[in-house]
């Protein structure tokens, strides 16, 4: 078989977290967790999966990495920020696409999420999706 | 409850050391600190590495390091706690010490990751955030720290500039210490001009990925050059990603020892500066400076050697490079040289604390000695 | 009668202007210019492909319709440069959008005419009550070779409808076929840019079979040009469906509106459906719009269409193409060919 490196199980099982940002909220205390967890801080076991792909975010802070790991060495710099998701206050630290400028971030704050490649495994492996952010069109 | 000693040390300075796999860094310190014990004899071997398995591709690391010095009986087991692995195995080998359950016991520190070209290490470095859901994305260390950097850089004020302080203190620290990596004085014109790793943070300003290995060995009985007691350890934990925390710009795990500093009085510390806001914000985390202070504290030289409180008179990881689980083995062996006066005179100190710090402020672990006369 | 209940579409921000591209491969630009009436072409980003776009097309449309996404019936999608020889991005956007598992999902491959296909086929599910409703998508990031014409056009952009038996805010009155072997332009396996026949692709190719559908459809229909408010051609440049329409005897401004491959280049199966798109943003409530796409190969679509006035309240629920026209990042050609991976690498 040609040789690729990522075990496509390890993708697959994450596709609900990565293309619809699916979130775990704590039916007792009403906390959101992304990345999901099993068991809320408030001790409460009782998980519901929400989607936060459809809500409202903003920018919190961001940094322009320039010294990246070896799947992003095509797209060096890369833009990393935090995001805020308004009604669940969850946050995320992702990546920031589609950035003309970087004083386009101190000025646009509000950021839509974006499906996009995250890796291509070589010219045999999967081609990796996931979401990320980009400053949103105002207006 | 028996007491601890550190019944002797070795270190090598990091480095590139393309002529050694991890078997021949870790040996080399382990044969070293046994014959300076005295004998061989030894009842147990903790190797602290965070990368073996992956830059090695080796699992049981420990009894490989074992079948090269022929200790070919010693019961061994490998430590993993990121680059926090040194402090997370010395505190182990404490507990079994204090315990009862061995009288000698030798730790190696030890990672190798100049083998790897730099986008592959800065993509093996990248799996001390969440490798599913951060790594996957480009998230890496630097860009958290760079993401904590700006965040406290706004809340007091500070500029670029006041922050790189760090790294030219340390360089000016590692002046006398034969075992830093990094001895030429460097200004915070050289960081400014330096290439930026992620905004703010400049490639000057950080600690350079090294190979690099020590050994400490403890015991229930002291030796007879020196008398190092290991008088205290724990570990804090903040299992939580940076983005979850209430203020990024704090190392949380840190502040749960700050009532350590009255508690033994300390006034030689080692801290994990892996990036200089880990220094500023350690200062601050154990109230050895007030909260948005200490750039200022480090410029006016407050925790330079000879003064009351000495604040990594190594160098730091700054200048004796971030060797990833090793890092904490390097802080240690410095601060007993310190302890000792022995190449590192910084003045009389009789407690000193050494931490390390696991990622983003994920864990620390904390160790406390004491010269007894 | 069934019809579309949600557009959507998406280009990416980035473009390319033709006078650069012919600064680099030493043409005239004016020349260029005057060849195409192309002014600039979208570029997919280093992390886009023809799925990417799919799924924010998709999303958009199912924004507008606003049924739920476990309403869909069937996913189909059309596209000539789909990211895998082997494996589909249908599938990938049932993960996408959430849409249920126990649906119809599959790509569909006839040059740029085969989203219009599978609109079609989409109508006649909803129309004979099997299916409610399908999420039709058109998406292409397509590859010219560099220097060549199509290096002046092929770009990237996805149009996305879901088709509708009930709560539609276009009524697709009736459509109407014309195909031939006719190799104008094609791709072979393992080829990375399709081949032409240059001028062998206007009048017996993209003319004769844009002209037979639209006539086709007008004769059984028993309309007239002057019966329609809106003509929406294939647009590979912007002279062929100007000429098109003046052949079919449409004025130039009932061709503007639906007109957008001057300031996005040729999107492929996205291309006269990112027309529609444009002319459902601004068409008037009882507007009747004639569609006609084209795929070499060769064949044509025509559909003939009436906006209701259902089609105003949907507006406001996903971005304009309009707005996504003017948010806009350019690039040089050294980052076109970076972003394009037309730089060679071993991987
Ligand atoms: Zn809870």
């Amino acid at each position: 078989m040609p040789a690729y490196t990522v075990p496509v199980p390890r993708y697959w099982r994450r596709i609900g977290t990565y293309y619809r940002l699916e979130a775990s909220r704590c039916r007792n205390c009403g906390r959101v967790y992304y990345p999901p967890r099993m068991r809320c801080v408030c001790g409460c076991k009782d998980m519901e999966k929400i989607r936060l792909l459809g809500g409202k975010f903003q920018l919190i802070d961001f940094t322009v990495l320039h010294s990246v790991s070896e799947d992003f060495e095509k797209q060096k710099p890369i833009f990393v920020g935090i995001v805020e998701e308004s009604s669940t206050n969850v946050r995320i630290i992702t990546q920031i696409v589609d950035v003309a400028d970087v004083s386009d971030l101190e000025k646009s704050r509000e950021v839509e999420p974006v499906f996009r490649v995250v890796k291509r495994d070589g010219n045999v492996g999967i081609i990796c999706y996931g979401t990320k952010f980009r400053p949103k069109i105002v207006g | 409850m028996r007491k601890v000693y550190v019944l002797s040390y070795s270190l090598m300075t990091a480095g590139r050391h393309y002529d050694k796999g991890l078997r021949e860094l870790a040996g080399k310190v382990l044969l070293d600190a046994l014959e300076r014990s005295g004998s061989y004899d030894v009842d147990m071997i903790v190797l602290a590495s965070a990368l073996s398995d992956v830059v090695e591709e080796q699992l049981l690391a420990s009894s490989i390091v074992c079948e090269y010095l022929s200790l070919e009986n010693v019961p061994n087991i490998r430590v993993e706690l990121g680059d926090a692995s040194s402090g997370a195995a010395l505190r182990y080998a404490y507990e079994l010490v204090r315990t009862g359950a061995v009288d000698k016991v030798a730790v190696i520190c030890a990672d190798k990751i100049a083998d790897l070209v730099s986008t592959r290490a800065n993509k093996v470095l990248s799996y001390l955030c969440d490798s599913t859901y951060e790594s996957y994305l480009g998230v890496t260390q630097a860009a958290q720290a760079a993401l904590m950097t700006r965040a406290y850089m706004r809340r007091f004020d500070y500029r670029y500039e006041d922050i790189a302080m760090w790294s030219v203190k340390m360089h000016e620290h590692a002046q006398n210490n034969p075992h830093a990596a990094m001895r030429r004085k460097i200004s915070v014109k050289d960081i400014m001009s330096s290439e930026v790793v992620s905004d703010p943070i400049r490639l000057f300003d950080t600690a350079v990925p090294l190979d690099g290995a020590s050994c400490i060995v403890l015991s229930s009985e002291p030796g007879r050059e020196f008398k190092i007691v290991l008088e205290y350890s724990s570990t804090a934990c903040c299992n939580a990603s940076l983005c979850m925390r209430p203020e990024i710009d704090r190392l949380y795990t840190l502040e749960r020892f700050r009532d350590l500093a009255s508690k033994f009085s300390p006034t030689l510390f080692e801290l994990c500066d892996k990036f200089s806001i880990f220094g500023i914000l350690g200062l601050e985390a154990l109230g050895l400076s007030e909260r948005g202070k200490a750039p200022r504290a480090i410029a006016e030289g407050m925790f330079d050697p000879g003064s009351k409180v000495v604040v990594n008179a190594s160098g730091g990881l700054k200048c004796m490079g971030y060797t990833v689980g090793a890092c904490g083995g390097y802080l240690t062996c410095c601060l007993i040289m310190e302890l000792l006066q022995d190449k590192l005179n910084v003045g009389e100190h009789s407690v000193g604390l050494v931490c390390d710090v696991a990622g983003i402020d994920r864990a620390s672990n904390v160790l406390i000695f004491r010269r007894e006369s | 009668m069934a019809g579309i209940s949600g557009w959507g579409c998406y280009i990416p921000r980035y473009r390319i202007t033709t006078r650069e591209i012919a600064r680099v491969w030493g043409d005239d630009p004016l020349r260029i210019r005057d060849l195409y009436l192309i002014e600039e072409k979208t570029v997919e980003s280093y992390d886009e492909d023809a799925t990417t776009m799919a799924v924010e097309a998709a999303r958009r449309a199912i924004a507008r319709s606003a049924i739920d996404p476990e309403d869909l019936d069937a996913i189909l999608v059309g596209t000539e440069s789909k990211p895998y020889a082997v494996k589909p991005i249908a599938s990938i956007l049932i993960d996408a959008v959430g849409a249920r598992y126990n649906i119809q999902a599959v790509d569909s491959e006839f040059a740029c005419k085969a989203a219009s296909d599978m609109m079609i086929l989409a109508l006649m599910s909803v129309i004979n009550g099997r299916y409610r409703n399908v999420l039709v998508v058109a998406t292409d990031a397509s590859q010219g070779e560099p220097g060549e014409h199509l290096d002046y056009s092929a770009s990237a952009g996805s149009a996305a409808f879901v088709i509708s038996r009930d709560n539609t805010c276009v009524e697709v009155e009736d459509f109407y076929s014309y195909c031939s072997d006719t190799p104008d332009f094609w791709r072979r396996e393992c080829c990375p840019y399709p081949a032409h026949g240059e001028g062998f692709t206007g009048e017996p190719a993209y003319f004769r079979h844009i002209v037979s559908a639209a006539r086709g459809l007008m004769e059984k229909m028993g309309l007239r040009p002057d019966d329609f408010d809106y003509v929406v051609l294939h647009q590979p440049n912007a002279r062929f469906p100007v000429r098109a329409a003046s052949m079919l005897g449409f004025p130039i401004d009932k061709v503007k509106p639906g007109l957008v491959v001057d300031r996005i280049g040729n999107t492929y199966n996205a291309s006269a459906l990112l027309g529609l798109v444009n002319v459902l943003d601004q068409a008037r409530p009882g507007s009747r719009i004639l569609l006609v796409t084209y795929g070499s190969g060769a064949g044509s679509n025509a559909m003939s269409m009436i906006v209701k006035d259902s089609v105003e309240e949907r507006r406001g629920r996903a971005e304009r193409l309009q707005d996504m026209l003017e948010t806009k990042i350019y690039v040089d050609y050294s980052l076109y060919s970076r972003f394009r991976k037309l730089i060679k690498m071993l991987q």
